[in-house]
């Protein structure tokens, strides 16, 4: 937090991280697990990219999108969300629409599963729930491709 | 219905894990075959052999590619029996890892978008980048990698020019110089017309030209060429053949005569004797020397072995014996092992002059060509005389023109001195 008076401009999105080997894009409180995973990730030799989307509607930062997206051509998206109707499929499909040329691996999805609302049940919250370690593993399966 | 892998057997007798080539598939996948039947020809480097079938089944999956050289032991391919699970502890463990091969064979050849554009942009081959990708996939990481390896070699190329410039002025250049690495070259695609005809290289013809272009590609060739007065040979041999040919039951060849003359050369001057090793020259003691047999469109170079140790009727006996192995495909691998030196029998087809490309990693070959009668100048009066030519290919790394100069002179005197007295055929 800087100590004086800021704005967060509206309509950019803003790299988090910078890396070579995949790119992940997301916003709000995934951002923060994803730098956590990236940061384990660095030691096995993953470097990650990462994007903050802050302003998911609208208008998305499409130049920034395509820009990660086309860097490393292995893109990761997450959302806290159901995966089916959440933002990052608006934003695979601006990569798959301007990107198709650079794309290395399939554009993946790693979202809550497609059930009506978050469960009471803990472990179960725990299931649908975002985390570092689904981001980790998700980055390497990628790396790997 | 269970699994078995049928591996490279051991070729050739003495070599031990020295593999084989795959020259052909005889089967393809859902062949029936019974047992001991063949089912791929393999070459070794000198040798063709059929590997027969351990089993008799269904061959499931080839994994060695034609052209795949392979170590002994190494699985080729799998076939399925019928009946009984004998081993099924080898079948079960070796599910999995077939799986895992066919998986990588295909991800190597699924390119994804950016892979395919690089390479299209770069003009390069994706056969030839290595994928380190799942099952072998090329990444874009690979490819980039790949194209700045090439950048590298070019600059290196261009570096190393005017290093040369500034050693031939003879200005005071760093002595250090950069180690030559060829440039590569594609070839260009021949495409055939409508009516041509297209051979597959495969088999000896394939191992006869990756030897040719190791042999002319490493080793810097150069020629000489001296002519022999073969008259005494000639008058000698023909007094000698048709007795020789009642008592023995073979020929009593001239080629006899040149190898035996060129033993005793090479026991005088053993620097022809030798090979290049890098940081040595490896002069043999043994006096073995090559023959080149054409049979059909193949060559064969099959040895003899210690020919300053044996008469002219020996060395006739063994050429008529490879001579005749040759052409019945009975030459073994341990016929064709250990050469020294190489002599060429081009006179046979009528050449009076040629440049041998040395058999590697031998220094030396000789060219023997027609006998042909020729009108010479003796003590200032022409008479008709037998003469040959005899050309020789030195390995420049090794040898040098004076001491083959030395020794083609050598070879000359004991030729032009031959009669019954100096050289008695038993």
């Amino acid at each position: 937090m800087p100590e004086e008076d800021y704005t967060v401009p509206i309509g950019k999105a803003d790299i988090k991280r910078v890396g070579e080997d995949v790119t992940v894009i997301t916003y709000g409180l995934c951002v923060h697990f994803a730098k956590q995973a990236a940061e384990k990730l660095e030691q096995e030799g993953i470097s990650t990219e990462i994007v903050d989307l802050r302003t998911v509607y609208p208008p998305l930062d499409q130049e920034t999108i395509k820009a990660a997206a086309s860097k490393t051509g292995k893109v990761l998206l997450v959302t806290e969300d159901n995966k089916e109707g959440s933002i990052i499929g608006e934003v695979a499909a601006i990569i798959s629409e301007h990107c198709m040329f650079d794309l290395d691996a399939p554009i993946k999805r790693l979202a809550g599963p497609d059930v009506p609302a978050m469960p009471y049940a803990p472990p179960l919250e725990k299931e649908f729930m975002m985390n570092a370690d689904k981001i980790e593993q998700a980055i390497r399966e990628l790396a790997e491709f | 219905m269970t699994l078995q892998r049928i591996n490279m057997p051991q070729l050739g007798g003495e070599s031990v894990t020295e593999g084989g080539t795959v020259s052909n598939w005889l089967v393809k996948v859902g062949d029936y075959v019974e047992k001991y039947d063949a089912i791929a020809e393999v070459m070794t480097d000198k040798v063709n052999a059929e590997v027969p079938s351990s089993y008799s089944g269904v061959i499931k999956d080839l994994i060695a590619d034609e052209g795949e050289t392979i170590e002994v032991g190494q699985l080729m391919c799998y076939i399925e029996v019928e009946g009984q699970l004998r081993e099924p502890v080898t079948t079960v463990s070796e599910t999995p890892a077939k799986e895992e091969k066919l998986d990588s064979q295909n991800m190597k050849t699924r390119y994804s978008p950016v892979v395919m554009r690089l390479a299209q942009e770069h003009n390069i081959e994706l056969q030839t980048v290595n994928g380190t990708g799942k099952s072998g996939r090329i990444t874009r990481k690979d490819i980039e990698k790949y194209i700045n390896n090439q950048h590298h070699t070019n600059e290196a190329e261009i570096q190393e020019n005017p290093t040369e410039d500034m050693e031939q002025h003879g200005s005071d250049a760093v002595e250090e110089i950069e180690e030559f690495t060829p440039p590569i070259i594609r070839r260009k695609p021949v495409k055939a017309k409508p009516g041509d005809r297209e051979i597959p290289v495969t088999g000896l013809r394939r191992t006869i030209a990756q030897n040719m272009v190791r042999s002319k590609t490493e080793i810097p060739h150069a020629w000489m060429m001296i002519e022999v007065d073969v008259t005494n040979l000639v008058a000698y041999r023909n007094d000698e053949k048709n007795n020789f040919r009642e008592n023995e039951g073979y020929n009593l060849s001239y080629f006899a005569f040149f190898l035996n003359a060129v033993a005793k050369a090479l026991k005088k001057f053993p620097e022809l004797n030798s090979c290049w090793a890098g940081d040595k020259i490896i002069q043999r003691n043994e006096i073995n020397l090559s023959i080149a047999v054409a049979h059909e469109h193949e060559l064969y170079v099959p040895v003899i072995k210690n020919v300053d140790e044996k008469s002219i009727k020996g060395i006739a006996k063994e050429i008529a014996q490879l001579s005749k192995k040759a052409r019945t495909g009975t030459l073994a691998k341990e016929d064709m092992e250990d050469g020294t030196f190489t002599v060429n029998n081009t006179g046979s087809f009528g050449s009076v002059e040629s440049m041998g490309v040395i058999n590697y990693p031998q220094s030396a070959i000789l060219q023997v060509e027609s006998i042909v009668k020729r009108p010479v100048i003796i003590d200032n009066m022409f008479a008709a005389r037998d003469m040959v030519n005899l050309c020789l290919s030195l390995d420049h790394r090794v040898l040098d023109g004076v001491i083959c100069g030395a020794f083609m002179s050598h070879v000359k005197a004991i030729l032009e001195n031959i009669s019954s007295d100096t050289t008695p055929i038993y």
